[in-house]
C-alpha cells in the first residue's frame, strides 16, 4: 500500500513539475523578448557607448545628454545593488552576443568589490531567463553560487520562478498583461530619484578611501576591454562625504566634485538631479577631451 | 533544522523510507529510529543543548517511578521535585536574566546600589515544549492518568519526537504514550491526509506568515513614520502572521506525525472566527491552554471555590501563560488583556448564563478587534514601544507608509491572496467536486507560486 501512496504521490509531484516547467519555458521566451531587465537589452539591442556601473550610475547620469554631446548610440547599463561582480558579467554577456561596444564608461568604488563569497547576488535573477541562451557565460558565473541553488536557478527553468516568485514572477505578469516596460529605467537606461527627496546630510570631516586597483574581477574587466580593442575609461561617482584616493592610470576621480554640497544629494550615495546635472556636464567636457 | 530547510528536505525522505521500508512491523526499531532522528534533527540547532534535552527526560523518567508510590507524602514530594527541575531548567535558561534585571531595577530604584551578575546563555530551542511533556508526565502518574513507562526508548520518544519537539504542539501523556506503544501499521488515508496537512501548513508559513513578515516589520520598526492606515495594516498583518506561522508549523508537525503513524492533539480551530474570547482559547494554542487547565486551573481549585477565586485563578492562568511566551512584560500584558477580556464571558458562565457559540459576525469582529490590540504587545520589543505604536495611531493619514517599493506591493498582493486562499480552503467553500478532488495539488501549485523561499524565516514560536 505504500508503494501505491508514493507512486501515487510522484504522478502528482510529476505532473505539476512538468506543468510548471513549460510555463517557465514560455516565460523564459516571454523575458527574452522584452526590455524588462537590463540583461534583456543587452541580449535584444546593440549601442555604441554603454555605461556599467551600480544604481551610483544607474541614478547618476544623464544618458540623453550624453548621447546628443558625444554623438553616439548611448545606453545605462547600470544596475542597483551591483558589484564588480555583476558588472563583469555584463562585458561578457556583452561580448558573447556579438554586441562589442566602441565605449564602455566604467563606474568604480570599493562599494562595488564584492567580498567574493559565492553568495548569489542581488540582481542575478535578472539574468536568469537568458539560461540557455546565454553562450555558457552565465552558467560559469552562477554553477557554484548560493551552495548548489545557483545550478537548480540555471538548469530548472521553474526553479527560478518559485524562488524568485516576487522579483520574477510578478514583473512577466505585469508584461503579460500591460506590454513591454522596464525596471528602473527609462528607454536609455537611466533612473532618477523624485525630487522630493531632501537630503538632510550635515558637513563633516571627508572621509578618505583608498580605492584598489588590483581587484581581480578589476583587472579582468579592463583586460576584456583592452583584449576586444573596446575603449574604456573608469570614473568615481561623487559621495557625499568620502574623498577617493587611488593609483589608477586614466581615471576620471569625481568623488569630490561636488564638496559636500547636500543641495546636489538624496544620501550619502545618490545624486539629485541638480548633482546629475553638474555630473554629467563634467562627464561630457571630459569624455570631449579623450 | 527547519521544516522550511533543504536538510530536511533530504532528512525526512531518508527517515520515511527507513522507517516504513526497512523497519515496518518491527516497533522497537522504530522508535528507536524516531529517537535517532529526533536527536539529529534537535543536534542540527545545537549538540550542545541534546545534554540538557537527554538529562530532562532522565529525570522525569525517574520521577515517573517514585511518582507511583502507595504513600501519598513520597508521591507528592517527587511531583515537587520535578516541577523544581523542569521550572529549574526553564528558570535558568529563560528567566533568570529578566528576573535579575528586574530585581537590580528594584534595588537601584529604593536606594542600593548593586550589580546583579547576567548569564551569558542562549535559549535552549523549544525548552519550553519539552519540559511541559515530562511535567504532564509526572502529573499523569501521579493522578493515576498513567502508568510509569519501563522502556526508556519509548519514554524518550514522546519527550524528543522531532515533529513537535521545538514548538509543539504540547502532547499529553496519556494520548502519545499509548501511540508509541502500539505497533504502527502504513494507512492510505492517514498518510493522504498527512501530505494535505504539511501542504496547508507549508502554504501557511511560506504564502501568509512570511509574506506578510517584511511588511509588518517594517512597520513595528518605526511606528511614528507610518499612517494610521498602515499601523492598522500592521496590526492586522501581524494577527494573520503568527496565525499563518504557528499553526502552519501545528499543521506540519501533525501531518509529517500522520506520516509516520501518529496522531498529535489539534492545535488550532479557527481562531479568528472565535465570537469571544473564551471561544478563542478553545480554538488558539489548545495544546497550551488545556494544558495549563488541566494541571494548574483545576490544581489551584478551579472554579470550586467561589466566583472570586475562580476569576483569580483565570486571572493566574492567564499572566502564566503569557510569560511561558518570554521573560519580557510585553507577554505579561499580553496574558493580562486576554484574561481581562476571558472575565465577563467566565462570570456569566458562572452564573449560569450559558453563551450558545452561535455564529454572529460582531462576536467575531470584536473578538478579532481585542486579540489584534493584544497582538501589539505581544509583538513589540517592550512595553513602552507598543504603548508607542499605540500613540502613533493619532496620526490620522490614510496613505499605505509602508509600500515603499513594487516589491512591497507585491508582497502584500500575494499575502492578501493568501489569507483569502486560505479562508476558503479552511471553511471548504471550494465545494466544486473536482475542485475538492484536486484542491491540494492547487494548493501546492499556488504555494510555489506565491511562497517566499528566498527569504523565509525561522518559525516564530521557536523563540519560546
Amino acid at each position: 500500500m505504500i508503494s501505491q501512496f508514493i507512486i501515487r504521490l510522484l504522478k502528482y509531484f510529476l505532473l505539476v513539475f512538468i506543468g510548471l516547467n513549460i510555463v517557465a519555458i514560455y516565460f523564459d521566451y516571454c523575458y527574452r523578448g522584452s526590455k524588462i531587465f537590463k540583461p534583456m537589452v543587452i541580449y535584444n539591442d546593440s549601442f555604441d557607448h554603454v555605461a556599467i556601473g551600480s544604481s551610483r550610475s544607474l541614478t547618476g547620469l544623464r544618458s540623453d545628454k550624453l548621447q546628443s554631446e558625444l554623438g553616439a548610440k548611448w545606453f545605462n547599463l547600470s544596475m542597483d545593488d551591483t558589484p564588480i561582480e555583476t558588472h563583469l558579467l555584463e562585458l561578457k554577456l556583452l561580448l558573447a552576443f556579438g554586441k562589442n561596444p566602441q565605449f564602455i564608461l566604467l563606474q568604480y568604488d570599493r562599494l562595488g568589490v564584492d567580498d567574493r563569497s559565492q553568495e548569489l547576488l542581488d540582481r542575478d535573477y535578472q539574468f536568469l531567463p537568458l539560461s540557455y541562451f546565454d553562450h555558457g557565460v552565465l552558467w560559469e558565473y552562477i554553477k557554484n553560487r548560493g551552495n548548489g541553488k545557483g545550478l537548480l536557478l540555471y538548469l530548472l527553468p521553474c526553479f527560478k520562478y518559485i524562488y524568485y516568485n516576487t522579483e520574477l514572477l510578478f514583473p512577466i505578469l505585469k508584461y503579460l498583461t500591460i506590454g513591454d516596460f522596464r525596471y528602473r529605467s527609462n528607454e536609455l537606461g537611466d533612473y532618477f530619484y523624485p525630487n522630493n527627496l531632501q537630503f538632510k546630510g550635515v558637513k563633516s570631516n571627508v572621509r578618505l578611501e583608498s580605492l584598489n586597483a588590483k581587484d581581480s574581477k578589476f583587472l579582468e574587466f579592463k583586460k576584456l576591454c583592452r583584449v576586444n580593442k573596446i575603449d574604456s575609461k573608469v570614473y568615481t561617482a561623487p559621495f557625499f562625504s568620502v574623498k577617493v584616493d587611488s593609483d589608477l592610470n586614466d581615471y576620471l576621480n569625481y568623488s569630490n566634485l561636488l564638496k559636500q554640497d547636500s543641495s546636489y544629494f538624496v544620501d550619502d550615495l545618490h545624486l539629485n538631479k541638480s548633482g546629475v546635472e553638474v555630473l554629467t556636464n563634467q562627464l561630457i567636457k571630459d569624455l570631449k577631451r579623450r | 533544522m527547519l521544516f522550511n530547510s533543504i536538510a530536511f528536505l533530504i532528512f525526512f525522505p531518508i527517515v520515511y523510507f527507513t522507517y516504513w521500508f526497512f523497519l515496518s512491523g518491527n516497533l522497537k526499531k522504530q522508535n528507536l529510529l524516531i529517537l535517532l532522528a529526533s536527536y539529529f534533527f534537535y543536534s542540527c540547532w545545537s549538540w550542545k543543548f541534546l545534554g540538557l534535552l537527554a538529562l530532562s527526560t532522565i529525570i522525569d523518567y525517574f520521577y515517573g517511578f517514585k511518582v507511583q508510590n502507595e504513600n501519598k507524602k513520597i508521591s507528592k514530594f517527587y511531583v515537587w521535585l520535578s516541577v523544581i527541575n523542569n521550572l529549574g531548567i526553564l528558570v535558568i535558561f529563560k528567566y533568570f536574566n529578566f528576573f535579575a534585571g528586574e530585581l537590580q531595577a528594584l534595588l537601584n530604584y529604593i536606594g542600593f546600589s548593586t550589580q546583579l551578575g547576567v548569564l551569558e546563555v542562549v535559549l535552549p530551542i523549544g525548552i519550553s515544549f519539552y519540559t511541559f511533556h515530562g511535567m504532564s508526565y509526572v502529573f499523569d502518574i501521579y493522578r493515576g492518568n498513567q502508568r510509569p513507562m519501563k522502556n526508556i526508548v519509548e519514554y524518550a520518544v514522546f519527550v524528543s519526537f522531532f515533529p513537535l519537539l521545538v514548538a509543539g504542539p504540547i502532547e499529553r501523556a496519556n494520548h502519545l504514550l499509548p501511540q508509541i506503544q502500539k505497533s504502527r501499521i502504513f494507512n492510505l488515508v492517514q498518510s493522504q491526509q498527512g501530505i494535505q496537512l504539511v501542504i496547508l501548513g507549508f502554504f501557511k508559513k511560506l504564502v501568509i506568515a512570511d509574506n506578510l513578515s517584511p511588511l509588518v516589520d517594517s512597520i513595528f520598526l518605526d511606528p511614528d513614520q507610518h499612517s494610521f492606515l498602515s499601523l492598522l495594516f500592521g496590526a492586522i498583518g501581524f494577527s494573520f502572521q503568527i496565525y499563518g506561522d504557528f499553526s502552519g508549523y501545528s499543521d506540519i508537525a501533525s501531518g509529517i506525525a500522520k506520516l509516520l503513524g501518529f496522531e498529535l492533539l489539534k492545535n488550532f480551530n479557527f481562531p479568528y472566527f472565535s465570537t469571544s474570547i473564551p471561544d478563542f482559547w478553545k480554538r488558539w494554542h489548545i495544546s497550551l491552554s488545556s494544558w495549563f487547565r488541566d494541571y494548574l486551573y483545576f490544581p489551584l481549585g478551579g472554579s470550586r471555590g467561589g466566583l472570586l477565586l475562580s476569576v483569580r485563578n483565570v486571572l493566574i492562568i492567564f499572566i502564566l501563560s503569557g510569560f511561558w511566551h518570554g521573560a519580557n512584560w510585553t507577554f505579561i500584558v499580553w496574558g493580562l488583556i486576554h484574561g481581562l477580556f476571558y472575565i465577563p464571558g467566565f462570570v456569566r458562565k458562572q452564573m449560569g448564563k450559558i453563551d450558545h457559540a452561535k455564529f454572529n459576525l460582531a462576536g467575531v469582529f470584536m473578538t478579532f478587534l481585542i486579540v489584534t490590540f493584544a497582538w501589539i504587545f505581544f509583538r513589540s520589543k517592550s512595553v513602552l514601544d507598543a504603548y508607542n505604536y499605540l500613540l502613533a495611531f493619532d496620526n490620522l493619514n490614510f496613505g499605505l507608509t509602508f509600500i515603499k517599493t513594487n516589491t512591497h506591493l507585491v508582497l502584500l498582493v500575494k499575502s492578501i491572496l493568501g489569507v483569502l486562499v486560505l479562508l476558503f480552503v479552511e471553511y471548504r467553500l471550494f465545494s466544486h467536486r473536482i475542485v475538492q478532488r484536486y484542491l491540494y495539488v492547487l494548493l501546492f501549485i499556488m504555494l510555489l507560486i506565491f511562497g517566499e523561499f528566498k527569504d523565509s524565516a525561522s518559525f516564530i514560536y521557536f523563540q519560546f
